[in-house]
């Protein structure tokens, strides 16, 4: 393979991208949930379920913006179910989790039959197009790549910086850090604890959901059953690779988006190597990264912890 | 006919039966498939659905489905259906030919059938002539492919898919085409976005017709190919029917025969533990649409492949 030559690596670098987003977004939520103290197994559940509202807005109101608020919203209320059995409740995270992941696949397939029925794989759903910025695009290699894409990923950009900018730069992000590492001094400091995870844990939800939603309103333009595919567990591990900070996990997503990238390109430029060989990289440079790079991760102390005021 | 009879005489019992005790008793032929994804996949695990039901409509059995078994769960799918008396129990794709043998073994009584599935002792396999549904794309696509290359996008890697890529293979070079037909694994037969990136990668390489062999994923393969203005050669269904500007040749695996067939011949009582197979020009599994710029004279060369195919006498 020639990856000096130009054009195969601007090719190369925008599917990277492009598989990379939904992974970001989801990653970010993830980043969001677990800081504040609750484990975000869910996140592949909402992805589905943003995936599945995405597609819904868009056929009823012909208009991807529609498609995005109601993917969005889907994705909360995925949320809102994780916050009222995981934080009020006091439901184990994990297994809550599992529940949320396994009952959107259901409803969405249930749904997607009774919304779409036959014509659900042969749909051209509106969707996003992509916005070339004057100038910044004609760049060689980097322009196409990054100024040369729709409105989902520069808002995920955007959304990745305020998100880092929010947990680390706010009153609001040290008390959803606060929250996360020892709840009961939050609580003490009067922050409302379940109020700042109920907060986090449905942002998440929303945030899960806009990969999803980037998936059928960027990508593919209709909503297939289980289109999210594992995406939500690979964001989980990004959010671990990348230390629960936002621009680590991101860097994690665009590692994993490039070795998926990669290997996909790999895979007909040396036919002979078993094809396993190659989609076994992105998990084997996440496990060097765990082992040798990122030194022994540190989750937020009270991650996955149900907080009680009166429990000792 | 003696099926209709048959089907009348067991009708009729039945019916007997019921009013008799109030409920079907268990002489009633059942038939159980089950399916590694979803019935609405407009690929292969539809097909096989459609095939039941209209087995149910035509011989009015009483039949049942499981959807979306992973690899871990299909034995204990299928032996479920075996020790709950059903008379015959499918396992839809070539993934299922090991759990099926497993069941069979356990369950003698019930027949177990494999669709698609590489021919093993003591079940019934439904198999198609791989090699030569992927000659007959690989030589209409060979003869019409400008830049000489295609490709293939698959989710695994398995021994019908194999022997179908070889059949392409010797089809496209046959036809004329002069690079390589490249193939790439996505690994998951549902992940749309992903089948598309391949697909988009397969083109920047100069591929300009492109094949899926995938359950979901198949769209994001259709979809890549309609952006980038090239073909596609469909295997499973008539692509003719659903993207007829893009599809340049398309074969009809139709599962849904195979399967009805299937369950006929086991209500027959003529299933036998053995391997049947499929060849191009069956009731189950034949050409379909060819794009309307495919010339005559290539539509004839083709006509000719089916009709050795048919006669026995063809060799790669």
């Amino acid at each position: 393979m020639d990856l000096l030559n130009l054009q195969t690596l601007t090719d190369m670098l925008g599917t990277s991208l492009r598989l990379s987003v939904p992974l970001i977004f989801a990653a970010l939520g993830g980043v969001l949930s677990e800081r504040s103290g609750v484990f975000n197994i869910a996140l592949e559940g909402k992805i589905l379920a943003g995936a599945f509202g995405a597609a819904l807005g868009a056929f009823l109101f012909n208009d991807p913006f529609g498609g995005l608020l109601v993917g969005i919203l889907f994705g909360m209320l995925a949320g809102s179910i994780l916050a009222v059995l995981g934080v009020s409740l006091g439901v184990n995270q994990i297994v809550t989790g599992i529940a949320i992941n396994l009952f959107v696949l259901g409803i969405t397939a249930f749904l997607s039959r009774i919304v779409f029925g036959a014509q659900a794989n042969t749909l051209r759903l509106p969707g996003f197009k992509p916005i070339d910025l004057p100038g910044l695009s004609s760049i060689p290699v980097i322009g196409p790549v990054l100024f040369r894409q729709d409105l989902m990923v520069y808002l995920m950009i955007a959304l990745a910086i305020l998100v880092f900018l929010f947990l680390y730069r706010t009153p609001w992000g040290l008390a959803v850090r606060a929250v996360g590492d020892n709840p009961a001094a939050a609580d003490t400091a009067g922050i409302p604890v379940h109020g700042v995870r109920y907060g986090c844990v449905i942002a998440a939800g929303g945030l899960a959901a806009m990969g999803g939603s980037y998936i059928v309103l960027s990508q593919v333009f209709l909503f297939s059953e289980h289109m999210s595919a594992g995406k939500g567990f690979i964001a989980l591990a990004a959010v671990i690779l990348g230390r629960w900070h936002p621009l680590g996990a991101l860097a994690a997503c665009l590692l994993f988006g490039m070795f998926d990238a990669l290997q996909l390109r790999l895979q007909f430029n040396y036919q002979d190597v078993p094809h396993q060989f190659f989609q076994m990289l992105p998990y084997l440079i996440s496990i060097l990264a765990l082992v040798g790079l990122v030194g022994k991760p540190r989750p937020p102390a009270a991650i996955g912890r149900d907080y009680r005021r009166e429990a000792k | 006919m003696t099926t209709d009879r048959r089907t009348f005489v067991a009708l009729g019992a039945a019916a007997g039966l019921a009013a008799m005790s109030g409920m079907a008793m268990a002489q009633d032929f059942r038939a159980a498939v089950v399916l590694p994804g979803s019935i609405t996949d407009q690929s292969f695990n539809q097909v096989v659905y459609e095939g039941l039901v209209k087995a149910k409509e035509r011989l009015g059995i009483e039949v049942a489905f499981s959807e979306k078994v992973k690899q871990a769960d299909q034995v204990s799918a299928m032996s479920d259906y075996a020790r709950r008396g059903y008379d015959v129990v499918i396992g839809a794709g070539g993934e299922f030919t090991a759990a099926a043998e497993r069941v069979a073994r356990q369950n003698p009584d019930a027949m177990v059938v494999v669709i698609n599935g590489a021919p093993t002792e003591g079940i019934a396999t439904f198999n198609y002539n791989n090699p030569h549904f992927g000659y007959v794309l690989g030589y209409v696509t060979g003869r019409m492919s400008e830049t000489g290359n295609a490709g293939i996008v698959g989710g695994q890697e398995f021994k019908a898919f194999l022997d179908l890529v070889e059949g392409f293979r010797k089809g496209w070079a046959a036809g004329g085409a002069t690079g390589e037909a490249m193939v790439t694994y996505t690994d998951d037969w549902d992940d749309v976005a992903k089948a598309k990136e391949a697909t988009l990668n397969l083109i920047n390489q100069g591929a300009d017709v492109v094949m899926p062999y995938l359950d979901n994923g198949s769209v994001g393969v259709i979809q890549a190919a309609e952006e980038s203005g090239i073909w596609v050669a469909g295997l499973f269904a008539d692509l003719g029917k659903s993207v007829p500007e893009t599809n340049l040749a398309s074969t009809v695996l139709d599962f849904s025969e195979a399967t009805a067939q299937a369950i006929q011949m086991a209500h027959e009582g003529t299933l036998e533990r053995k391997n049947y197979e499929f060849d191009v020009g069956s009731k189950a599994g034949y050409l379909g649409t060819l794009h309307s710029s495919v010339p005559e004279e290539v539509r004839a060369e083709v006509e000719a492949i089916i009709a050795e195919m048919q006669a026995g006498t063809f060799e790669m």
